[in-house]
């Protein structure tokens, strides 16, 4: 009956698996008051509840660490379907769109690297770091909050989009930053050498995952369950690979939502979202960041982190509303979509930490600023897309 | 105080279509419609572009033409606008009387007055007439050749309900129906056909009638297949579902102009009470075989093939279609209505041919948007 596992093992394996449980229950009844009571968006309960149960202490160290295949399974489901949702075709027809995406996230990448390098005096790499963390617009937020309101309309689809543009720059951005930190935050032969291995890896694992996931959906037919099924699989194949072989995960997700969507000529694929059994998906998620979230950070850096997220709302409005009219968007319009692009990158934290692994300078400057940024886009990020998609007239008339 | 009925030139024509607006990825009815007029800003064409009920349906209206190539001309300038500005906001727009697998239930209902009050009586009815339709108008010389006008053209409705229908499938599911579309409308207390009625005086009097009752307040109330349109001078055919292709609403609009010109000059005695005893039958017919329905023709009082009543129609219709300008329309329908193939034929060849209806929608909108007038 023992086998080959002693009480303590069991102990050991069952733990985490205990607090999960709890996390996730409590999780869902956090979300449940923030949506009845407050009016909130659900998923501004779980990050809550995570950051709770994690300031009580209520999650031990050991789940942060072994939750992270969950949270890489996770931010891969939610990066797949957003990469799903770049229409190529669509920044074809409409090249100001492009435009608007490539734009958006380069004035806001450089004006946060101009705050971090000249401000704060970070070194270029660090500076480099954090402004491409930055950069991004949360898509587990955006696609969230979008799906609780049942919003359309071109708000909604435009933020959207351009929360997988720029997330799309970021990923590409931190796997090409990221091996320079570890190389003495120079730039050294070594460190390129590094990075075009994590980013031709990672965007050729892609490709070859998009081939072959393309010929599942042919096996399994245009049936929503088995193509999910399916793109659940092929998102574990990306983690592991990634894991595997030191490529980035996030970047392997993206590019292969992206990839197939773009290459699905024979319209194999349907519209794939974890719809429904989505649900655990954010509910793990967001209480999982949570309880990852070390609020002390707030604390230490919280008027650098303000200046950070000030920076970036300001960058982030100034290049959608300069391009408003050449979009053909009302300019109040316009202005509603800056806001709903401003919830952080959660998976950031999970980013910043591990790169402060290798490069310990990190977890002084960087990391503190980004935790403390993401502390407080957990909350205002999904309420100030919440309030932009409303106000937009686009959310469904009935309360959410 | 009975109302005017304005004067127009006799036979002219003005089609309204209801399109479908779908986001291009799941091919789903979107939201879409205020975005779209505001992407259209101030760009120049011919006829109108105007919301309706739901955010998901956008209507396109002619103006007033003398011919059905004058209507093609608008469609065309109409085409010419919203095209691009659909392709910008990435919506995609069709033709077909039902969204082949929308849920009612996600339907939003414009904010206007009038859509706010007609939601308010009618509940779930406005979410469930998320259809679509086209409308073609006549121009008529007085109120009372309107009247008989309208009575007159009630006889031919099944023709074009069987010609125009592409609406097969309602929430996900073949109904069976050719025109599924029309079987929204009929719920409505005040649809089917317009009571019996001898001169524009008489009409006025059922109408203030029913307005002293509180029940409508213009003719807009009036869900009618075929009503009297006082504030245009015209006759407006309603049975129509929007078609696949803008060349097959010209033709209809066509078939409406000649008919019309053959029903004002050749007055038939008539009996609209025999009419109205058979008009819901013949009218099911229509809407469930299409052009393999079976009529009862009310003058003769027998059972008669809707194609062969449909064909021996557009024969007697040759001379008038010619001085129009509507042969090769005519033409058209004749080919559709002898190899019995109709829109909703098309939409389920395609739909059997492919795995899903998003499928379809998408050729849908392909078709419409290469389909110039």
């Amino acid at each position: 009956m023992d086998g080959i596992l002693g009480p303590m093992d069991r102990l050991l394996l069952a733990g985490p698996l205990v607090s999960m449980g709890v996390l996730v229950l409590v999780a869902l009844i956090g979300g449940e008051v923030a949506a009845r009571w407050l009016r909130l968006s659900r998923i501004v309960g779980y990050a809550a509840t995570g950051m709770a149960l994690g300031a009580l202490g209520v999650v031990p160290a050991e789940l942060r660490d072994q939750a992270r295949v969950a949270i890489d399974l996770c931010v891969g489901a939610i990066l797949f379907e957003l990469g799903a949702r770049i229409d190529l075709g669509w920044l074809r027809r409409a090249p100001w769109l492009a435009a608007l995406a490539v734009g958006e996230s380069l004035v806001a990448g450089a004006a946060l690297y101009w705050m971090l390098s000249a401000g704060f005096g970070l070194p270029a790499a660090l500076a480099a770091c954090g402004a491409a963390l930055g950069v991004s617009t949360s898509p587990a937020v955006v696609l969230r909050v979008a799906r609780d309101l049942g919003a359309q309309g071109q708000v909604t689809e435009r933020m959207l989009m351009l929360s997988a543009t720029n997330t799309a720059i970021a990923v590409l951005a931190l796997a090409w930053i990221t091996p320079a930190l570890s190389a003495d935050a120079a730039l050294t032969g070594s460190a390129i050498a590094v990075s075009l291995w994590v980013v031709s890896g990672s965007l050729f694992a892609a490709g070859v995952l998009a081939a072959l996931g393309l010929l599942v959906f042919r096996v399994v037919g245009k049936r929503r369950e088995s193509q999910v099924a399916a793109a659940f699989g092929l998102i574990a194949l990306a983690s592991g690979l990634g894991v595997a072989l030191h490529w980035s995960t996030p970047l392997t997700c993206l590019a292969l939502g992206a990839s197939m969507r773009a290459t699905d000529h024979g319209q194999r694929m349907m519209a794939v979202d974890f719809g429904k059994a989505g649900q655990l998906i954010y509910v793990l998620l967001f209480a999982l960041v949570g309880a990852n979230l070390d609020l002390r950070a707030l604390a230490g850096a919280g008027a650098a982190a303000l200046a950070f997220l000030a920076t970036r709302a300001a960058a982030k409005g100034v290049a959608v509303l300069a391009l408003a009219r050449a979009t053909r968007q009302p300019a109040r319009k316009a202005a509603l979509l800056a806001l709903t692009l401003q919830p952080m990158f959660g998976l950031g934290v999970v980013l910043a930490q591990d790169a402060a692994r290798v490069q310990p300078a990190l977890a002084e400057t960087v990391v503190p600023l980004v935790l403390a940024a993401v502390v407080v886009f957990e909350v205002l990020g999904p309420l100030c897309v919440q309030v932009g998609l409303r106000l937009a007239g686009e959310a469904e008339p009935s309360p959410a | 105080m009975p109302f005017h009925f304005a004067e127009s030139e006799p036979l002219t024509l003005g089609v309204e279509l209801e399109l479908q607006i779908v986001d291009r990825r799941s091919w789903n009815l979107t939201r879409g419609a205020s975005d779209l007029l505001a992407a259209l800003g101030k760009r120049e064409h011919r006829g109108e572009i105007k919301p309706e009920v739901t955010e998901s349906m956008i209507e396109i209206a002619t103006g007033v033409a003398r011919s059905i190539g004058d209507l093609a001309a608008d469609l065309d300038s109409i085409h010419a606008v919203l095209a691009p500005a659909a392709r910008a906001l990435n919506l995609g727009l069709c033709g077909g009387g039902t969204h082949p697998f929308q849920k009612w239930s996600e339907q939003r209902i414009t904010d206007a007055p009038r859509y706010r009050r007609v939601s308010e009586l009618y509940g779930y009815l406005v979410k469930q007439f998320t259809v679509f339709g086209q409308h073609v108008h006549v121009g008529c010389p007085d109120g009372d050749q309107a009247v008989r006008l309208t009575h007159a053209l009630g006889r031919y409705a099944p023709h074009l309900i069987a010609l125009s229908a592409s609406s097969p499938f309602v929430q996900g599911t073949d109904t069976g129906f050719d025109s599924a579309r029309l079987n929204a409308v009929s719920a409505f207390p005040l649809s089917g056909t317009m009571p019996p009625a001898a001169t524009w005086r008489e009409f006025e009097d059922y109408f203030e009638t029913m307005r002293s009752y509180g029940i409508v307040e213009s003719m807009k109330d009036f869900y009618w297949d075929i009503r009297p349109k006082p504030e245009y001078g015209t006759v407006e055919v309603r049975v129509c579902d929007t078609p696949l292709t803008p060349l097959w609403a010209v033709a209809l609009a066509g078939y409406v102009q000649a008919l019309s010109a053959w029903l004002l000059d050749v007055p038939r005695p008539r009996d609209d009470a025999a009419l109205a005893r058979v008009y819901a039958y013949n009218r099911f017919q229509a809407c469930r075989f299409g052009l393999g329905a079976t009529l009862i023709d009310p003058e003769r009082q027998a059972l008669v093939d809707l194609q062969t009543d449909l064909l021996a129609t557009l024969r007697q219709l040759e001379g008038y279609a010619d001085k129009l300008g509507a042969t090769d329309a005519l033409q058209l329908l004749d080919t559709a209505a002898r190899e019995r193939r109709n829109d909703t034929a098309r939409i389920r060849e395609h739909a059997s041919a492919h795995e899903t209806l998003a499928d379809v929608v998408r050729w849908q909108c392909e078709l419409w948007n290469e389909g110039a007038a």
